[in-house]
Parts: structure tokens; sequence; C-alpha cells
């Protein structure tokens, strides 16, 4: 089978989320058999054959749903990879964007996969009759056999200097939750109860720079042991968790948290670090090897029976296999799709439109024009490209104008009877206008100047207003939705 | 063994520049220590002309300070790397005043922090009615220390809870008088400072307007044909008002650029400007010294009242006129400013009232030193790759 997995960028492959997730799943994909290409989705319209199964992952805009309602028509398996819980906050306006875009990628996809069961129970909550796959956050190395050594030598120097080298690493902040640093600087008075029995805490943090501002750093300034922040690079990771002796996660309990991976954890235990956590108990599948009180850490450092040791490496690699090996995520990930089958065949006779909202993105047009959909642009849509169907405020009533570029002009319905004058040119574009008879809703006199409250009021309403007049002249029309906006402009398409 | 106590300055305004000058000086000839200036990303782009790049780079060099650029709290928690103090000239909670105020709230506890008055009238220690209307009537800071030019019972802008941050050190600028005898000069022109960009001026009406006509009337009316400069123009360091938005000059006008402590104000006849803290620079220079207020009066000049006014070109005329042919009628107007806020000014009292933060330091620096080792934050940033 031929996968391709649809990617934001190039620069994607370079971040942890890529990095953990799909670099070493190409080459075993290979050895299986199969051929697995990461492609960035500005170059996928450019693909001759992306084969079988195409799969987008964080592409959250409408360049996505045009290429998955594409693939669907040419019936491929299409799939979603959702691993950040965007999605479930649905009394959040600031993201509605993002359920905006997963409604109609779920409508069109025959399969999701998602990093956690948190994300799996989403989908299902939304469309239960999408299956759903959760393919764990692989370990990029077990190392099974340098671990004896290696936890002894941590555990001797801890006990030697009466030190516990303390790690916290990852993506310190997020546009929209609280997340990360705070969590470090809400948890990290834990550790104060070890100075009291003699322990120094040295603590080191591995951060991306933008996460460093004035409000978290003087925080972390508060925190009651000593910390060194660093900025966050792969191989500064590798070097802090090999010489940590315990890293220390603490996670909030809010929605976008708890749909988070294990895969800080398995990074820690994998590089032989104990882990202290806190807050919600993400890490529940492993707890075994894991503490939530840094005292009975220390009490167990001192008496010789860590969690993680010589002695549990038999349940570290049960654990392990069952959650983090690449070898098995990826068996089971062919398994899951082998057991699909092919797609039905796709209705078809349908003509597709992508109608842009507020905010859209120029390459979804070329795009959708590319693959012959109808671009049409709302009342709200920029007025820099040039659409196929244009809808605006009718300069005299206040009405919805429908113009219809002339190159498009065949495509209208052979027997449609409303009445066609020539309106004029746009864009060095010839339009011809619709002039319905009766035709008064949704009045606005002047959409260019309309205040934003009118316009987040009228703009639910404008998208079955367009359904509507683009059936009667096109027929059945299988609508897409492109909005990119970050204010809350909801097409009413919610996930 | 513990390193040398630094002295770090941090610049992000130009007129930082002005205000620091004078304890960078003394933090290195007086006590010796490791002097650091931290100059922010933004002060670049401030200094349009490239005069204030060229001054600090002549301060580092003659008192051997290493100079440093922070591009954001992170790098400027990295160049913190040891102990001792580090003083700001612009810092309060306000937005305008923030780099330095952010700075300051991730610093160690190994740096003592200190905040310095940088004007007459200055946020966080005695506000006009338009510093009132713009920024409420108090302010606060992420100092310890708060230096403040006058007495403390006229300090009313500052938070209730932070009055125990105040210390009276007087103005460090009379630590940079000038001394030297004067040359004769018949002609001396009369010193007119613009501070258009400034909050006061933004109150109500357009007192813009109304200060660059009255200037441009004024400078005919002391026109005598003979291309002698009558008038010189400073426009203030940071805001450059009149230049940045080319209000067109009389050929009787020059512009004066030079930082405060290159410009000689006793060589001028007369100084006239709207409230701001200039007027205490000619006050101290001993010149006659007026204070514009719009003709409507809707600018709050109460701090200045012991100063003569002027308003319409006649009452700039007139001022000319008495400050060329009886500059002593002056003195007590002067005299009864300074005094009214119990302003220090002794040059020595001043410098002996810096040296006791500096002597602290000293005295502390082990116990500074020590905390690094104890608790708080240390950054590690990756070189600068310029």
């Amino acid at each position: 089978m031929k996968f391709t997995f649809v990617i934001p960028s190039r620069e994607f492959l370079a971040s942890a989320g890529a990095r953990i997730r799909y670099l070493r799943m190409v080459t075993l994909m290979e050895e299986a058999g199969h051929t697995l290409d990461l492609v960035p989705i500005a170059d996928f319209g450019n693909l001759r054959d992306p084969g079988e199964v195409v799969v987008f992952s964080k592409c959250f805009d409408a360049r996505a749903i045009v290429f998955a309602a594409q693939c669907q028509a040419q019936n491929r398996l299409v799939g979603v990879d959702l691993f950040d819980d965007y999605f479930s906050q649905s009394n959040d306006s600031r993201m509605t964007m993002y359920r905006t875009w997963l409604a109609q990628m779920l409508d069109r996809a025959h399969l999701a996969i998602c990093s956690t069961p948190r994300m799996a129970e989403l989908v299902a909550s939304l469309r239960p009759q999408i299956p759903v796959h959760v393919f764990n956050d692989p370990a990029s190395d077990l190392r099974l056999n340098a671990m004896p050594e290696l936890l002894a030598g941590k555990r001797e120097q801890a006990l030697q200097e009466r030190r516990i080298k303390l790690g916290w690493f990852g993506i310190g902040d997020n546009p929209f939750f609280s997340v990360g640093l705070e969590d470090l600087t809400a948890f990290g008075a834990r550790f104060a109860c070890l100075a009291t029995r003699g322990w120094t805490i040295d603590c080191t943090v591995l951060t991306n720079a933008r996460a460093l501002d004035a409000d978290r750093l003087a925080a972390i300034g508060n925190l009651p042991f000593r910390v060194q922040v660093e900025l966050w690079t792969e191989k500064a990771e590798t070097e802090l968790l090999l010489d940590s002796f315990c890293c220390f996660l603490p996670v909030n309990a809010q929605p976008f948290s708890i749909a988070k991976s294990l895969n800080r954890a398995i990074s820690a235990l994998t590089a032989g670090c104990q882990v202290v956590w806190a807050g919600y108990p993400l890490y529940n599948r492993i707890d075994d090897l894991l503490y939530a009180d840094p005292a009975e850490l220390v009490n167990d450092l001192e008496q010789g029976t860590l969690r993680l040791s010589a002695r549990s490496l038999g349940r570290y690699a049960q654990l392990m296999e069952e959650l983090a090996s690449i070898e098995v995520e990826v068996t089971r990930l062919l398994t899951f799709v082998e057991g699909l089958g092919r797609p039905a065949a796709s209705e078809g006779g349908k003509v597709r439109a992508l109608v842009h909202g507020h905010q859209t993105v120029g390459d979804a047009h070329k795009a959708a024009r590319k693959l012959g959909i109808l671009s049409v642009a709302t009342p709200f849509a920029p007025p820099t490209l040039t659409y196929d169907v244009i809808f605006t405020g009718h300069p005299a009533d206040g009405g919805l104008l429908m113009l219809i570029a002339e190159p498009v002009r065949e495509r209208l319905l052979p027997d449609t009877s409303v009445p066609i004058r020539f309106f004029g040119e746009i864009n060095k574009t010839r339009y011809v206008a619709v002039d319905w008879p009766q035709d008064t809703p949704l009045a606005m006199k002047d959409w260019s100047s309309a205040s934003l409250p009118d316009l987040l009021a009228a703009y639910r309403g404008i998208f079955p207003a367009v359904h509507r007049r683009l059936e009667a002249v096109f027929g059945p029309v299988e609508m897409m939705i492109s909005e990119s906006s970050k204010l809350p402009f909801d097409p009413g398409a919610s996930a | 063994m513990t390193a040398r106590a630094q002295a770090v300055f941090l610049v992000n305004l130009v007129q930082d520049v002005n205000i620091l000058r004078p304890l960078i000086v003394m933090a290195q000839r007086d006590f010796a220590m490791d002097v650091r200036v931290l100059v922010s990303g933004a002060f670049e782009g401030r200094d349009i002309s490239g005069i204030w790049r060229r001054e600090l780079a002549e301060i580092a060099a003659e008192t051997r300070a290493r100079l440093d650029q922070f591009r954001s709290e992170f790098e400027a928690l990295a160049l913190l790397d040891g102990h001792g103090v580090i003083f700001a000239a612009s810092e309060s909670h306000l937005r305008g005043h923030a780099t330095c105020h952010d700075v300051f709230r991730v610093a160690p506890a190994s740096y003592l922090r200190v905040t310095l008055q940088h004007g007459f009238e200055c946020v966080g220690f005695r506000h006009s009615g338009a510093h009132k209307l713009a920024h409420g009537s108090t302010a606060s800071f992420a100092a310890d220390i708060v230096c403040a030019w006058f007495a403390t019972e006229h300090i009313d802008a500052i938070s209730a809870a932070q009055r125990g941050k105040l210390v009276v050190t007087g103005p460090s600028a009379v630590l940079q008088q000038f001394r030297e005898p004067l040359p004769q000069d018949a002609s001396r022109p009369g010193l007119v400072c613009e501070n258009l960009h400034s909050v006061r001026l933004n109150a109500a009406g357009d007192m813009k307007a109304e200060f660059v006509d009255v200037f441009s009337a004024f400078c005919k009316a002391v026109d005598d044909g003979t291309r002698t400069p009558a008038v010189c123009l400073r426009p203030h360091p940071g805001g450059q008002y009149m230049l940045r938005n080319k209000v067109p000059l009389p050929d009787n006008v020059t512009v004066e650029n030079a930082p405060m402590y290159r410009l000689d104000m006793r060589r001028f006849a007369y100084g006239i400007s709207a409230p701001s803290s200039v007027l205490l620079d000619m006050v101290l220079a001993g010149i006659p010294t007026a204070v514009w207020r719009d003709g409507a009066g809707l600018m709050d000049t109460d701090n200045y009242a012991d100063l003569p006014g002027v308003s319409s070109l006649a009452d700039w005329v007139a001022f000319a006129r008495k400050a060329q042919e009886d500059p002593a009628s002056f003195a007590s107007g002067r005299e009864a400013f300074l005094a009214r806020f119990g302003l220090v000014i002794d040059p020595a009292d001043v410098h002996a009232r810096y040296s006791r933060i500096f002597d602290m330091t000293l005295r502390h620096a082990p116990r500074l030193a020590a905390t690094r080792t104890v608790s708080g934050i240390v950054a590690v940033a990756p070189p600068a790759t310029d």
C-alpha cells in the first residue's frame, strides 16, 4: 500500500511531534513492503499519485478540505491524524476555526488516527461512524541494554552529592492555553520538602524562546530551588535527559492538556530518568514506574528501591513494548488500515464549491480552481481573488447579489430559468449577474463598511443562502467552507 | 574566589543615557566596579541620528564598561550572570517603561535593583494633570530602591505600598555640570526647547499648533536681519517632534541636538520651554527661564508656578528683552522654584547620596553573590548570531 501523510511544511519535520511520530515510521513501512511519503501540503497538488491512503496532519486550513474532497472523489482512503485537542472546547470562541475545519475534515474522512485514547474518544463523540486508531508516540530508543548501568550511575551520583538533578523540557507555552512552564511553576513547590531533608535540587529547564517572557521567567525565579533555563534543541534534550536523575512532568486538567500523549514520560524513562508527575494523572497507564510524591522518590533513592531500576526492567520493557514501540505501532496501524477495505465509490455528480468566509487562504482558492472546484466568495471574503462566483451586497436594496464569471457560465444547469444579465468586469474577469425574483434576505446595505458585530451576526445565515442559490443554478452542490479567521466566524459547520 | 561586583546600567530610551552617565562614571572611577551597560534592542531604532550609540560607545570606552545588547528578558537574564547593582532610568509598571520593568522583574536576587527619577515631573514621582489623565495618579516600580530628586513629601505619585523604597539622592545631572569660566560673548542666542510629543500637550486643544505658531512668530520678531542665529531650538531627545514632522524653521534658528551634558546652557541669554525637566536644567544653569503656557490655560503648569510664564507673542518678546536687559531680576524666581520642592542640587551632597548605594552594594556583595548558589534563576542564552 502507498501512504501519503500531508504535513503543514517541510520545517514541521524538525518538530518533536513529527520527529517522534513519523520519521521512523517511514523506514518500517518500507520494510513491511509499503511506502510512506511525508508531503508538505503546498506540494500535494503537484503529486501524480498520492497512493491509496492519504492522511492529513496539522494542516488546519481549507487546502486540506479541498484535497480531502478530491481524494475522496478518487476513492482513496482519507484520514486525519489528530494529536492536539483544539476541538473539544465547544464553549471557547477562539477555537471556532479549528472546530469548523475538523467538522469538514471528518465529513470527508474514512479513518482517524489519534495519539491518545482521549483524542479517539473526541472523534467518536463527534462522528461515531468513523473508525479510529490510537497510534502511540513511539520511543526513539528503549536503551534496554544500557539501562542498568545508566540507572546505577545516576543513583550513585545523587547519593554522593545529595543532590537531585531535576529536568523539565518541552514547549513552554501555547497561544491559547496555560500549559508548560505555567504547570511547572504551579506545581514546582512540591520539591521544597526535600530541602528540609538536606537534599539540593538543581533544576534545568529546556524550552522555546517564545515561552520565556517576563511573567514566566519571574515565576520560575520564585521556585524554591535553583533553576537554569536554556533554549531547547534536540541535542540539548538528549544530553539533559541522560544527565538528569529525575524529570518533573506536571500536567493541568484542562481538555488540551489531558489529551496529550505519554511521549514526555517515555522520553524521560528511556533515558534512565525517574519521573515525578503532578496534577492530572495523564500517565496512569505507566503508573508503576512513576512517582506522585517527591518525598517518596527520595525515600526509594535512599533505600535502593527506586521504581525505575534494574529490578523493574522487565515491567519497563513490557510497558514500552505495549505503549512506545514503533514496530508494534506500525504493525497495528497497518492491521487497522488493511481492515478497513477499499472505500465505497463516491456518489459523484455533485458540483463541488469552496466558499470563502471572512479570511481565506489564497492557495486553497488556487487548489480548488485547479481541480475544477468552484471558488465562491461570500460578501465577507477578501476582494483580491478572482472568484468563479461572487456573492455581494446588492447596491440597491441590500439583498444578496450573485455574480458568475463568464468562463463558468457553461456549467450552469441547461434548464435554469433565472434571469441573467451582463454585470461588468472585476479583476479583469467578466461577470454576469443573476437577478432573483424575490431576493430580500440578509439585507445589509453595505457589506464593505459593516461593523464587526454586524458581520459576526450575519455570518452564519449566509451559507445556507449561498448554498441554495448555487444549487438553483448549478444543480446539487457539495459545499466546502474556507474560514481561517481567528475571530469567531462560525458557519455552523461545527464539529 | 567570588567575581567582582557588577554595576549594571539598563539603557532603553535615548534620554536614559543622560541620566545614567554620571553613575556609570562613578561606578568605575570611585568604586572600581565591573561596569556593564545593557542596551535594549529597541534603543537602536529610537536613536535615529546615531548620536546616542556614539555617546554610549564613548562612555563605555572611558569607563572600560562592557556594552551588551539584549532583545528579550531571557537574553537580559543571561547577561545578568553575577551580582551587584542594576540601575534603570526608565522603569515603572507603565507600558512605556515595560522593557526595564520586565528586566527588573526577572533579575536574579543577587542584584540590588535601583530605579532613578528621570524627570522633574516624572511618572511614579510627581504627576502633572496630564500625567494623571494618561497614567492615573500613581505608578509602581519593580526596583528595590527608588531614587528621588526632591524631598519625599513632594513625591505624591508613588504607590503608597512602595513609599518604603524611596531614597532622596538628587538629580544625577548635577554631577555633570559645566564649571569652567564662560567666554564673554556679546551675542548670546535664546534657547527654546520643545517636547511636543509629550503627554502634557495632548490633554486638550491644539497645543502643538499653538506652540509652533508662537515659536515661528517669535523667531520672526527677533530677526534683526543680520542672519546671526537668534534662537537655538532643542527638540526633546526622544520626541524630536519638530524634526520628525519637518516643521519649517526660520533662518535665524539653529538646532541643537547634543546630549545635555555637552550643552553648556550658560551660553544662552534665556530659556523657554513648555513644562519639561529641561526647565530645571535651565534653572541650574542660572539663565532666565520661562515656562510656555497655552493661551487657554488648559495645560497643568502648577509645578512650575515660581517661574515666569509666556503665552502670547508679546509675552515671549517682552521676556526675551527683559532677560537680556536685566537677567539678575529672574534669580529670585529660580531660587523659589528650587526651594519649593527641596531639590537636592549640591553636587557633593548628590555624589555622597549615590555613593551610599554603591557602598551598600559592595558591603553586601558576598551575600548577594551567595544567593546564586541557593535558589533563583540562571539563564544560558545561545551566543548572538549577527
